[in-house]
């Protein structure tokens, strides 16, 4: 029995052994693709840049005022081309070497799963970093502009648009990932559907009033002088 | 007022060169046509009385719908003074309509390079600057004694011209070591030569974006051009008002920050300020207006500093941010802020648009809370006092930006290591 049990164990390391052995140069494939692709994608980079730096790209941008300026401030345009250039290179190799680690060894079922689902992720990651990055930006010019405006409630809306942009994101990347399609659906229509209902039944029902008052003033208010502002700024 | 003119020599010298004109008179923004003719007109015969043979053209932006006539010449027209339509860049306005854009100064000088002038002189579309005398004041010195520039001195009152009072004005001296009163004005006399620089500026891409304003005097500074000032009894009070105060703001000082960038290297090295020649005689300032309510400013300071403390976190240093909390515990009639803090708020603005700290549409927009709580301490402080003490009061917050420039300075080299 103990002789048994020796062989089993025995067997089962080898095994383990063989399975390492056959999965070694899928990994090394697999670096090897990584590696590649990154030096590419370095001198990919590189090259963008100086050819960017050469047409005075940032230069160009700033006389038009680019949007990229705008959401990215803190980085020239020349260096988030460069990155994203950088970037897409990495994950083409990282496809290419999850490919080449298939093919070597010849386990596809886990590879073309993740090599399937891939895209996906790395689109809804994508999808999560601008959501974000438009929420932030979004909340901060409705709060300065609401300031500017002397709301009182600025940091509401503000707020507010900052929580409608993320949830609508959320929606997005699980709808992208396919996580739970349907439910995501339904209850993102409800909520933004609920969100506007009550929102117009707030100001048609509980406003109703104010509204009629206010408007009912301005038809019958007499044409008054306005006043001269004592105040110049320029 | 015929009296005062006197025949420029340099216009009678002018005469005998093949030039088709002396004098240009430009308007850079749009105007109405029909006020134009007769503002120029009446200035024009003022003009010719003291010097006949003067010879002017009047450049204006035409409406674009609008057909040129064959000729390109308008009826009212007299000898020696021809009107000269101009296309208007296209794109958007200027954020300040009575501002000269880039683009109309490049069509003016073209104009002004063809008919051969020796002066040109830049009114504000509410043609106020259109009279003989102004025109005499902006430009005779140009004439006679070789000006590059002639910047206007204009007669306020106390509560006008505030942007230009808390900012423009004594951040430009403490940069450029000019103290020049109005260095964003919208009349102004120019050689032709110069007028020539300020259009290769904008041509050349260095003043070149949409929402990019001519800032004469900067341009004067940088290029080591001889400016003068001029006393000048103009108002110009209705043409803007109904302009959104933050999208101004933001224009005006975006403009301003990106000059002060692209001009690093120059100001960086000037220290201290020198007076300005001015010309003419003080006009007699405006009389202050009555009592102001600072309420509703004081209340939009507290409403930024109960919301905006998130951005401005990002732009200030946390002594900055610890005395603005200060301040907003002041009661109303005791609101101040002192000029040291309100020279580094202004100071640290720059530099966070200089390092895109945040969006910078942001960051402009993040002032206009702040700069209503300096109009507030300013109109608060003003009116304990007389008249005859505005000028010394803004004589010590120029001072103040030229005393704190070793900050701006040190902030601006290692904006990392130095944060107070």
């Amino acid at each position: 029995m103990w002789d048994q049990i020796e062989h089993s164990l025995h067997q089962s390391v080898e095994r383990v052994f063989t399975k390492v052995a056959m999965l070694l140069p899928g990994i090394l494939a697999f670096f090897l693709a990584l590696l590649v692709f990154l030096a590419v994608a370095w001198l990919a980079a590189y090259l963008v840049r100086k050819i960017l730096v050469a047409m005075r790209f940032d230069d160009r941008l700033h006389l038009e005022r680019s949007a990229l300026i705008e959401w990215s401030p803190s980085q020239t345009p020349t260096l988030i081309v460069g990155r994203i250039v950088f970037w897409v290179c990495l994950l083409a190799g990282v496809v290419v070497g999850l490919s080449a680690f298939e093919a070597a060894s010849a386990e596809s079922l886990l590879a073309g799963y993740l090599l399937a689902y891939l895209p996906r992720l790395v689109g809804a990651v994508l999808i999560l970093l601008v959501g974000n990055l438009v929420a932030r930006f979004l909340s901060r010019t409705v709060l300065i502009g609401a300031v500017n405006m002397n709301l009182q409630y600025a940091r509401l809306l503000s707020s507010g648009v900052r929580w409608l942009v993320l949830v609508l994101t959320a929606a997005m990347v699980l709808d992208h990932l396919s996580i739970a399609g349907g439910i995501v659906d339904l209850a993102f229509g409800i909520l933004f559907g609920g969100i506007v209902l009550a929102l117009a039944l707030a100001v048609g029902l509980g406003s109703r009033d104010l509204v009629s008052r206010s408007l009912e003033r301005e038809v019958t208010r007499p044409q008054e002088p306005v006043p001269e502002e004592k105040l110049h700024h320029f | 007022m015929t009296e005062r003119l006197q025949v420029p020599v340099a216009v009678e010298v002018q005469n005998e060169r093949s030039g088709e004109a002396d004098l240009l008179i430009g308007v850079a923004s749009p105007v109405s046509v029909e006020k134009l003719l007769t503002a120029s007109l009446a200035a024009f015969q003022s003009l010719a009385l003291a010097a006949p043979s003067l010879r002017c053209v009047v450049a204006y932006p035409r409406d674009p719908q609008e057909q040129p006539s064959e000729n390109g010449a308008l009826p009212e027209e007299r000898p020696g003074l021809r009107f000269v339509p101009y296309l208007p860049p296209p794109g958007q306005p200027s954020v300040v309509p009575s501002l000269a854009s880039p683009a109309s100064l490049r069509a003016i000088e073209l104009i002004a390079t063809s008919a051969g002038v020796g002066a040109c002189v830049i009114v504000s579309p509410d043609l106020a600057a259109v009279d003989a005398q102004t025109i005499q004041s902006l430009t005779n010195p140009i004439f006679e004694n070789q000006w590059d520039l002639c910047m206007p001195v204009y007669a306020t009152g106390a509560l006008d011209d505030l942007l230009n009072k808390s900012i423009l004005s004594p951040l430009t001296r403490a940069l450029y070591g000019r103290r020049i009163r109005s260095p964003l004005a919208a009349d102004f006399g120019v050689s032709a030569a110069m007028l020539g620089t300020l259009a290769e500026g904008a041509a050349g891409g260095r003043i070149a974006s949409q929402d990019a304003l001519v800032w004469p005097a900067v341009e004067a500074a940088r290029t080591e051009n001889r400016v003068l000032q001029a006393h000048l009894a103009v108002r110009h009070d209705a043409q803007n008002e109904g302009l959104d105060l933050s999208a101004v703001l933001a224009g005006v000082l975006g403009s301003l920050f990106g000059e002060m960038d692209r001009n690093a290297s120059i100001w960086q090295r000037i220290r201290g300020s020198q007076a300005v020649q001015t010309s003419d005689n003080p006009t007699a300032p405006v009389a202050a207006s009555d009592a102001v309510d600072v309420r509703p400013l004081i209340d939009s300071f507290h409403l930024g500093a109960r919301n905006l403390q998130e951005v401005w976190s990002l732009i200030l240093p946390p002594i900055t941010l610890l005395e603005l909390k200060h301040i907003t515990r002041l009661a109303p009639d005791q609101f101040r802020i002192p000029d040291t803090l309100w020279v580094r708020i202004v100071y640290d603005f720059a530099l966070a648009h200089r390092l895109r700290t945040i969006s910078r549409s942001h960051i402009l927009g993040a002032l206009t809370p702040l700069y209503l709580g300096w109009v507030a301490s300013y109109v608060l402080e003003l009116s304990a006092t007389s008249s005859s003490a505005v000028e010394p009061r803004l004589e010590l917050l120029a001072q103040a930006y030229e005393s704190g420039k070793p900050y701006l300075l040190s902030r601006w080299r290692w904006p990392d290591r130095f944060n107070p």
